[in-house]
């Protein structure tokens, strides 16, 4: 008899998203069980309704052949489930030990003795050798140390069952890797590891079973004996991996963008963000960023478009000095991808149209008269790019909101590379993209580097980084550390420079 | 001198409490993250409540009973609109005070049959409490001593908040709530809860901070009284970000203000200028915190 | 399409809130259907009570258009109250003093009231632009402020002592707004202004960015949207728009002179307004007129049936809490039906 098993889960976000159909899904006490797809899947939805974070819309779980209602996450608690999510779900300005005693505090009198919950969280800390002081704050923390947390408030609230959710998106290969084997430490311990990821290497490593889901269905659930990568990867996209980047070798004339001994301090922690940054980029090449996040990348890039004011250095532009140019400025010859295109990308109650003639109303060709903006012109470019970027909608008059993931990137995209700046700086441009639109995005960023432009690509995917640039830099601590010609380096070795391990 | 000094230091404790209550009670919801403004129309109504319930009853106990029900009525109305239908807080709000205005005006009119103020010796003001030692000891006695008893019971539940707040698992929970909803959820703990206990609480507090106003600072109730004492608490908790001693520090600080307005009124200046005072004061202080933040942009 | 529901869900949500009104008018021992009856025959029923009702909404639709672009544009300006206190006193003080034919001296007066509450917006946005200073509690204070202001300059230095209440002098009779048949001009005015707004907002590419910051302020300003100097520019504009209804509430309205009390509600009635008009103009106006029939028509009730005229600030809140409430509930209720509906759809299919 399965341990825990879910039958026919069934999960529609409202309005109308499907997310899950008729999913079973078994789990086998002490095994660890890979839940693979690409994004979009519904692998995150079916393990937090195993969590009881979402209310399936329909379906039953049964443990250890008991019917039961998992209806919050205080009930999975108590079932022995836990779960660290792809995004943390720890408060930033809490210490260590109050996140992992948080609901399930110990008491008198409902105040806490914070010294002895600090030492007993130590406690737990020191027992799985993690290297972690539970007085710190969160906020503090790297997000490999912050991971930790979240496995160690599971294992203080006795889990049995641990799901990890996409664990290593976030980590550089050797970190990865050093999960892994405290994953299989766990297992020993006869603990039940659920790991969802969409990296089938990692799956194969360390699973025992895999189950495959596709669209919100479940294709298979397989032992992991003599299969292949090639096999899941048929499975989980429905046919076989074709994705290969070809590209020519970059001829690259002259400077686009050129980042001189930038330095940026916080006033806030009196850290140095970014320090002495030396960068640049030419036309017809892309230019990665890899790093840990956190280490400044975010910033650098701020800085570029001008939302960041630097304490020191200069950025030029198709040599001009811009560093004391305003955004409003900038945007005339920068395209920009933000990281967070729900919050920073779109405006998602905005009309479709409206989202796509910004940053374009700047332009002259949009101007009607001396105040008004040409709105059939803009319908019309609304219409070209839409097509042109096989964006996917029913009406320019509809709110972004209604649109899948890869089509509102694809809306993104589309102003942006529309706008034919040199400069085109990209910010975790496929970021929660499916496998479909992560190719085609990749597919138009080549194109750009084909038609001259000069690309900045900053992206926590170090594969998508590796296949992309025609040069590379390592950024850590808010210092570049490394650049590289991809072609001659491994990712692992890319790695070693993002954790500061290499000599 | 030191007499006019002692009676501006008398009134400063008297002026601080209600927009000391209201800040405590807006406290709760600030932590939860919940965008309440709704405090200035709970107060107005528990200022209202507190005069009804003294005058029919005779009693200030039953007026504040009634009161504190009115802040759950209160409070249920606003959970009801931004917790459970999910309309914008903000939005909540604004009807909630207006909702706040529009009764006590109109009930003031259809019970009491009177428009602007309702002044009657039927109203049974908060009892004075003799602090029994400080009385002792001149000029502290005749500044701390003899205030309605509200007025004591608020800075001690400031005290108390303050620890609650940092060491309890309540204010574990309430904090976490506020900083990240979803994450509180997957520790086990239910936010929605948490975001109504605190809606209660500020209900509770806030009606307070009107029984103060209507039966311990005067014994009369007069359209809108609250008179955007609320706003002013609620700038008090932004500027503090929260946390309660500061509140207890910073109201005392508008009391003064206000209560030097109220003084210099004896000394020709024009009402219309000593009434402003806690107003000017606020923005005043908002200024000093916006040139500091302004240094500390990120 | 879209506008078709909007329209329905505002129907709805009124039908509601007059439900709720007419179970608390039962519980205050008055008929509702009098009072309904009461409000609509003095709101609306003759072409007196409807011009009327136009003249009594005129100044609610200016601070109501002030609130929505405002709030549209993600400007939190809640001094609507204390920018027409300003424009009043202004008009009102140099009505009294002016000395120019009246074809120049109204349009000047109108204008110079509005400037003064754009001044009174300009202070928030001062304090906004070089202190970061939150503009929802600055222009709240400034409301206090104001009102406290404007009633010392009608008490002490223009104070008319042939008075009974503290006011100013009589403004010239030459400034006198004219007004055809009983509807005055102020009226038109406000049309003018609704069509100023709506070109502005929907046509112009300030009004764009404006409503993009409304939408997601961040997306405006890396878009390249000049978020602060719109900031600004939207205090200023809507501080003029709230002026403008104080100077023609004193050469428009029916005292001609500025005293307390002028500003009634006004400011938080337009806030009402904008809210439950989900901030767009042209709803705003109508919403303006809806609130101007309840507002007229209130003293015909109190006149009719024993309820108060004071019963309508408190039937407001509860329009604007039933609105609101409403659509939030349609919205949720039409999604869960959809989700629902969907789930059978895909188990069939299975």
């Amino acid at each position: 008899m399965a341990y825990i098993q879910m039958t026919k889960i069934y999960k529609i976000y409202p309005p109308n998203v499907v997310a899950l159909s008729g999913v079973d899904l078994s789990l086998d006490k002490g095994e660890i069980h890979s839940v693979i797809g690409e994004n979009g899947a519904g692998k995150s939805t079916l393990m937090k309704i195993l969590y009881g974070m979402i209310k399936p819309s329909s379906g039953e779980i049964m443990v250890n052949g008991q019917r039961v209602q998992i209806t919050s996450p205080l009930e999975a608690i108590k079932l022995g489930i836990g779960m660290v999510h792809q995004e943390f779900m720890l408060i930033p300005s809490f210490h260590v030990y109050e996140n992992v005693i948080l609901g399930q505090e110990k008491s008198i009198a409902g105040f806490i003795k914070k010294k002895q919950a600090a030492n007993h969280v130590q406690e737990i800390i020191d027992r799985y050798g993690f290297k972690i002081d539970s007085n710190k704050l969160v906020s503090q923390l790297s997000v490999a140390a912050q991971q930790k947390v979240e496995i160690i408030k599971q294992l203080y609230r006795k889990a049995d069952i641990l799901i990890l959710d996409e664990p290593t998106a976030v980590l550089t290969p050797q970190e990865s890797d050093e999960l892994f084997e405290q994953i299989i430490e766990l297992k020993r311990q006869g603990k039940t590891i659920v790991f969802i990821s969409h990296k089938l290497d990692e799956v194969l490593k360390i699973s025992d079973r895999i189950t495959v889901l596709r669209k919100g269905q479940k294709i298979a659930t397989v032992e992991n004996k003599n299969i292949s990568a090639a096999e899941l990867a048929k499975m989980m996209i429905g046919r076989p991996l074709s994705y290969q980047i070809k590209k020519s070798q970059s001829k690259p004339k002259r400077e686009i963008l050129s980042v001189e001994n930038l330095s940026v301090r916080s006033r806030k922690s009196d850290k140095e963000i970014l320090s002495d940054v030396n960068i640049y980029v030419r036309n017809g090449e892309v230019v990665g960023i890899a790093g840990i996040e956190g280490n400044g990348q975010y910033e650098l890039v701020q800085c570029i478009i001008g939302k960041i004011k630097p304490d020191s250095g200069r950025i030029v532009i198709n040599n001009a000095d811009v560093t004391a140019l305003s955004i409003r400025e900038r945007r005339r010859i920068i395209s920009y991808v933000p990281q967070d295109r729900k919050y920073v990308g779109l405006a998602l109650k905005a009309t479709i149209l409206e989202n796509l003639i910004m940053t374009h109303h700047l332009k002259k060709e949009f101007h009607k008269g001396f105040l008004s903006l040409n709105w059939k012109k803009a319908k019309s470019h609304a219409k070209d790019v839409t097509k042109q970027f096989e964006v996917i909608y029913r009406d320019l008059d509809e709110q972004p909101m209604v649109l899948s993931g890869g089509n509102q990137q694809k809306v993104v995209v589309a102003r942006e590379f529309s706008l034919g700046s040199d400069l085109i700086v990209l910010d975790q441009p496929t970021r929660g993209l499916d496998i479909a639109s992560t190719e085609y995005i990749h597919r138009l960023i080549l194109e750009m580097r084909n038609a001259d432009k000069g690309i900045l690509l900053v992206s926590a995917d170090l594969d998508e980084l590796m296949q992309l640039s025609d040069r590379l830099y390592v950024i850590r601590d808010g210092r570049i550390v490394a650049h590289f010609d991809p072609n001659e380096v491994d990712a692992h070795t890319v790695g070693t420079y993002m954790l500061g391990a290499a000599g | 001198m030191i007499d006019l000094t002692l009676h501006i230091l008398r009134a400063t404790l008297s002026s601080a409490t209600p927009v000391m209550l209201a800040a405590l009670g807006g406290m709760f919801t600030y932590y939860a993250n919940i965008f309440n403004i709704a405090m200035e129309g709970m107060m107005l109504t528990g200022a209202f409540f507190a005069v009804y319930g003294s005058y029919f009853f005779g009693d200030w106990a039953i007026g504040t009973l009634f009161a504190v029900l009115s802040g759950l009525l209160m409070a249920a109305l606003f959970a009801f609109f931004a917790i459970y239908l999910r309309c914008d807080e903000f939005i909540t709000g604004i009807g909630i005070n207006m909702l706040a205005l529009g009764w006590t005006t109109y009930a003031l009119r259809s019970t009491f049959n009177v428009k602007g103020a309702l002044i009657s010796a039927k109203i049974v003001p908060l009892p004075k409490w003799r602090v029994p030692i400080l009385d002792l000891f001149e000029p502290i006695g005749s500044i701390i001593s003899g205030h309605p008893f509200l007025l004591y019971l608020s800075f001690a539940i400031a005290v108390v908040l303050e620890i609650v707040i940092f060491n309890s698992r309540f204010g574990l929970h309430l904090r976490a709530t506020g900083e990240d909803p979803e994450a509180t959820k997957s520790a086990g703990i239910n936010p929605i809860k948490i975001k109504l206990l605190a809606t209660v609480l500020c209900g509770i507090l806030s009606s307070l901070a009107g029984v103060y106003l209507s039966l311990g600072y005067v014994a009369l109730f007069s359209e809108n009284m609250s008179n955007g004492r609320g706003w002013i608490s609620l700038a008090i908790i932004i500027l503090v970000k929260g946390r309660p001693i500061s509140i207890l520090g910073l109201s005392l600080i508008f009391g003064l203000f206000e209560s030097i307005g109220l003084i210099l009124q004896h000394y020709k200046l024009a009402p219309q200028f000593a009434a402003m005072t806690p107003y000017i004061a606020t923005l005043f202080v908002l200024y000093l915190y916006g040139k500091r933040k302004r240094k500390m942009e990120w | 399409m879209r506008v078709f529901r909007r329209v329905a869900i505002s129907i709805i949500s009124i039908l509601t809130a007059f439900v709720v009104c007419a179970i608390l008018i039962r519980t205050q021992k008055s008929s509702p259907i009098e009072v309904y009856r009461a409000l609509y025959t003095y709101g609306l029923g003759s072409w007196a009570a409807f011009s009327s009702t136009l003249n009594t909404a005129t100044p609610l639709i200016f601070t109501g258009i002030s609130a929505a672009i405002a709030f549209a544009s993600g400007v939190v300006n809640l001094g609507q109250h204390g920018q027409l206190l300003m424009g009043a006193v202004t008009t009102a003080i140099l009505g009294v003093y002016l000395n120019i034919p009246s074809w120049l001296g109204i349009p000047v007066l109108a204008v110079v009231g509005g400037f003064a509450g754009a001044l009174w917006a300009g202070i928030a946005a001062m304090l906004k632009r070089h202190y970061e200073m939150d503009e929802f509690i600055s222009t709240l204070m400034l409301n206090f402020i104001g009102e406290y202001f404007t009633i010392y300059l009608a008490t002490y230095p223009f104070l008319d002592r042939k008075a009974y209440v503290p006011a100013t002098r009589l403004i010239k009779r030459v400034y006198f707004m004219p007004d055809f048949n009983g509807l005055n001009v102020a009226f038109f005015v406000a049309v003018f202004v609704l069509v100023l707004s709506f070109w502005y907002m929907k046509m112009t590419r300030q009004g764009y960015e404006s409503r993009m910051m409304g939408y997601n302020v961040e997306f405006a300003r890396v878009g390249g949207c000049a978020v602060e100097s719109n900031s600004t520019f939207v205090l200023l504009f809507t501080g003029f728009l709230s002026g403008l209804a104080g100077a023609l509430l004193i050469l428009g309205g029916t005292q001609h002179r500025f005293m307390k009390g002028i500003g009634a509600n006004f400011g938080w009635d337009g806030v009402m307004i904008a809210i439950i008009a989900n901030n767009n103009v042209i709803e705003t106006f109508f919403y303006g007129l809806f609130f101007g029939i309840l507002k007229n028509g209130a003293i015909g009730m109190e006149f009719e049936t024993s309820v108060p005229s004071e019963f309508i600030l408190f039937l407001e809140a509860i329009i604007v809490l039933c609105v609101v409430g409403t659509r939030s509930a349609i919205e949720y209720y039409s999604q869960a039906i959809r989700s629902l509906t969907k789930l059978r759809k895909v188990v069939a299919e299975k």
